[in-house]
């Protein structure tokens, strides 16, 4: 899922997250399918974003597949100093991205393995303030 | 060959046979040539015809604009964008069908041109980067009409292009005697475009020869190289043109600015595969 503005939203969209009026009333539930009039009605009524289902950090594939098709797009250039320049300049900028991308992801990671652990010492230390009056009920 | 590229410029630009405009198109004109003519006259005049109301406004709200909210009527869509890129865009709703019809992509390749050119007008500073975009939109207009009117020779243009593996430009040349920049220049004419348009279609594979506009020129040839590097649509060849140094240059672009570019329209180009598919 992906938070977008009001203004990228288009019908045919799955929202993901429902969206409310500022009075808490729900306009659309999470599951809807976007229409016109439903983005029509969102932006009379003030709202800002919306979160829709669908990856869009999820580019790692498209920006791999770019980087492999370099050598085949820039075939009629290579006798061209300033064309291989260029390509060489886009090689790098591809590759840093992938590695850039590769490092966010490792780190999501990390933090996601970290985050059961805080919660269940959340939940624990909420259960044991729970359960100490019981105890000292029992005793 | 002069006497068979004078006789496929005569087919190719058979008015009768050419792509009609919508009627509404001549009402416009007419009004926007009255200096008293107001915005709400002429949003009324659009407004008859349903839908290229809709598909106006369609593209009005596209991402290549990037207007923060959404416009829903003709009359702010006027005031935002000017009467000459509204007149322009009515246009660009019979090179939609042009381009469906002649060529599977080319209207993917043209919209993702058109984002990039806004996209290069905006980074650089410039005001109107509408502009560019409907310059970058009707880029390869020519492509489209010259597919449609001589379905024999495109076939043949792109039998060379699979066979000899011609960039289109070169096939084209090869075939007719001249390529897309001579039929938009033909086309830009005889549908009275505004200069600044026709120059960044004309010169979009030689931004130098631009007498008045290079840097719309070189704009969309930046963003055509762009659209077919990220592989947004079909341009007719799978391939990058050449970019004359040049055009950075009169971009005021260097390393630094082209990969802020980069990182701006990427996403935004693999959001135009997503939505049409490829």
């Amino acid at each position: 899922m992906r938070r977008i503005p009001m203004t990228q939203a288009e019908p045919g969209m799955t929202l993901a997250e429902a969206v409310n009026y500022s009075t808490g009333m729900i306009l659309a539930g999470a599951g809807v399918v976007l229409t016109e009039t439903m983005i029509d009605r969102m932006l009379k009524a003030g709202i800002g974003s919306v979160v829709i289902e669908g990856e869009s950090g999820d580019s790692d594939g498209e920006l791999q597949a770019v980087l492999e098709s370099l050598p085949n797009l820039f075939r009629h250039h290579r006798s061209n100093a300033f064309m291989m320049t260029l390509h060489n300049m886009l090689r790098s900028y591809f590759r840093m991205k992938l590695a850039e991308s590769a490092a966010a992801a490792a780190a999501r990671k990390a933090a996601q393995e970290a985050a059961p652990d805080a919660e269940g010492q959340e939940n624990g230390t909420n259960g044991a303030a729970a359960s100490s009056p019981d105890s000292g009920e029992g005793a | 060959m002069t006497d068979l590229s004078t006789d496929f410029k005569g087919r190719i630009l058979a008015v009768e046979s050419l792509p009609a405009l919508p009627s509404t198109l001549y009402e416009v004109t007419r009004l926007m040539e009255q200096p008293d003519a107001s915005t709400e006259q002429i949003a009324k005049v659009i407004s008859y015809d349903q839908a290229l109301t809709s598909r106006v406004l369609r593209m009005v709200n596209s991402p290549i604009y990037g207007f923060p909210g959404r416009i829903s009527s003709l009359q702010h869509a006027i005031m935002l964008l000017g009467f000459n890129v509204i007149r322009s865009l009515i246009i660009s709703t019979v090179a939609f069908d042009a381009m469906n019809k002649s060529m599977r992509g080319l209207w993917e390749h043209s919209m993702g041109c058109s984002l990039c050119s806004a996209e290069i007008a905006r980074l650089i500073g410039k005001e109107n980067p509408e502009e560019f975009a409907v310059a970058g939109l009707l880029h390869d207009l020519g492509k489209a009409v010259f597919m449609l009117q001589l379905p024999d020779a495109g076939r043949e243009v792109s039998w060379l292009v699979e066979t000899k593996d011609l960039p289109f430009f070169d096939a084209e040349s090869a075939i007719l005697g001249f390529s897309h920049d001579r039929i938009n220049k033909w086309l830009g004419e005889h549908w009275n475009l505004p200069l600044i348009i026709r120059e960044g279609m004309i010169y979009h594979h030689d931004p130098m020869s631009a007498q008045f506009y290079p840097d719309v020129a070189a704009a969309v040839q930046l963003a055509d190289f762009l659209v077919r590097l990220f592989g947004c649509g079909y341009g007719g060849d799978e391939s990058v043109g050449a970019v004359d140094p040049r055009s950075l240059k009169v971009l005021g672009m260097n390393q630094k600015s082209l990969e802020k570019l980069l990182d701006s329209v990427g996403t935004q180009l693999f959001s135009v595969i997503a939505q049409y598919g490829n």
